[in-house]
């Protein structure tokens, strides 16, 4: 199976890969799994004052489009709102890199992936 | 069209007969396979739908099987029943491959009752920061080979040799949890069938044994990923 350009991309030059603190209480972090193929995903997002997403990072052990999935999350959810970075669908990261049937779960993780680090960071923010 | 039952596709066939239900024949005598459709597993060769199963009596049935299913014996019958001899022994194939396995069976189990992909299995949040920290790890090591700095990568190997340990640890904790909901399935499943309905005892073992099987899945692939890693 050939990777699109757009999953190569970003798996040669993957945006935003890193680790960010995960004590600080403005950083969301999401850690989430996908049984079907062992992958592992971080996900970390870091939230001003104004509640935008002002920065945010990757860490995925897995298959290229996982690693481009999650890279591009993190792309599009920097600049964000909280709330609006809730409302981004994997369906719009298996267009966007046009991923094959086989590899939509990748984008389901990156969504996953998403969720948990915005719950956390309401979590951290409740507490 | 012809239906035919088993008996007449094992002429003189020592051991137990595969209760299979009947098929449908085309007009050459050949197995009309859309028509006929996919027998269960547990019926090609003969079992009660159970995941307690003694391997040595499964093997025993299948070799019994596919001995009486070899092609010479039907030669004299001619080539449509050499070809539903064949058409038989993909089955007993498939079926036994199916069965032997125990988590092989578990998923089928599941499948049957379409069950299997029905919701995703996320695994546990200590174990996903587990396994991360594990790949970090791996790599770790591998970045200390490639750099040539021997103590870090002695270090590193340690520690994925010691995480590896409480992953196979896991592993075996999951088989037994798997045991025991197979055991509760089966219960299950000879109630439902003395009840003539499916008991809601059986749903509840097929989400353990759901829930199980995913979290044995991800235990496995890393597990390969760090015998990969380690002969690198």
């Amino acid at each position: 199976m050939a990777y699109s350009d757009k999953v190569l991309d970003h798996y040669n030059n993957p945006r935003n890969v890193g680790s960010l603190p995960k004590s600080d209480p403005t950083v969301g972090t999401g850690v989430v799994g996908a049984p079907e193929c062992g992958d592992v995903m971080k996900l970390q997002i870091k939230v001003n004052a104004a509640g935008v997403i002002e920065d945010a990072r990757f860490k995925t052990f897995g298959c290229g489009s996982a690693i481009a999935s999650s890279s591009l999350a993190t792309e599009w959810v920097k600049g964000k709102t909280v709330e609006e970075a809730a409302n981004l669908r994997n369906t719009d990261i298996v267009q966007e890199l046009n991923l094959p049937p086989i590899k939509i779960h990748c984008s389901v993780l990156a969504e996953d992936a998403i969720r948990a680090a915005l719950a956390d960071y309401k979590a951290k923010q409740k507490a | 069209m012809t239906v035919l039952h088993d008996t007449t596709l094992q002429p003189g066939t020592p051991g137990p007969s595969a209760p299979l239900r009947p098929w449908v024949l085309d007009d050459r005598g050949h197995v009309d396979l859309e028509r006929t459709g996919t027998p269960d597993h547990f019926a090609v060769l003969g079992l009660p739908r159970r995941l307690g199963l003694d391997t040595d009596h499964l093997d025993v049935t299948f070799r019994s099987l596919v001995r009486g299913l070899h092609p010479d014996r039907f030669a004299v019958h001619g080539p449509a029943a050499v070809a539903r001899a064949q058409w038989h022994t993909s089955l007993v194939n498939d079926a036994y491959r199916t069965l032997r396995n125990f988590d092989r069976r578990v998923a089928y189990v599941l499948e049957l009752a379409g069950d299997l992909r029905e919701e995703r299995y996320q695994p546990p949040a200590e174990l996903l920061v587990h396994v991360f920290e594990l790949n970090e790890a791996i790599d770790a090591m591998q970045d200390a080979r490639d750099e040539g700095d021997a103590e870090a990568a002695a270090q590193a190997e340690r520690d994925v040799r010691e995480a590896t340990a409480t992953i196979r640890e896991s592993r075996a904790e999951v088989t037994a949890r798997l045991v025991a909901a197979a055991a509760d399935w089966d219960a299950a499943q000879a109630a439902s069938e003395q009840a003539g309905a499916e008991l809601p005892a059986l749903a509840q073992a097929r989400t353990a044994l759901r829930a199980g099987l995913g979290h044995a899945r991800y235990l496995d692939n890393l597990l390969t990923r760090l015998d990969f890693s380690a002969t690198q």
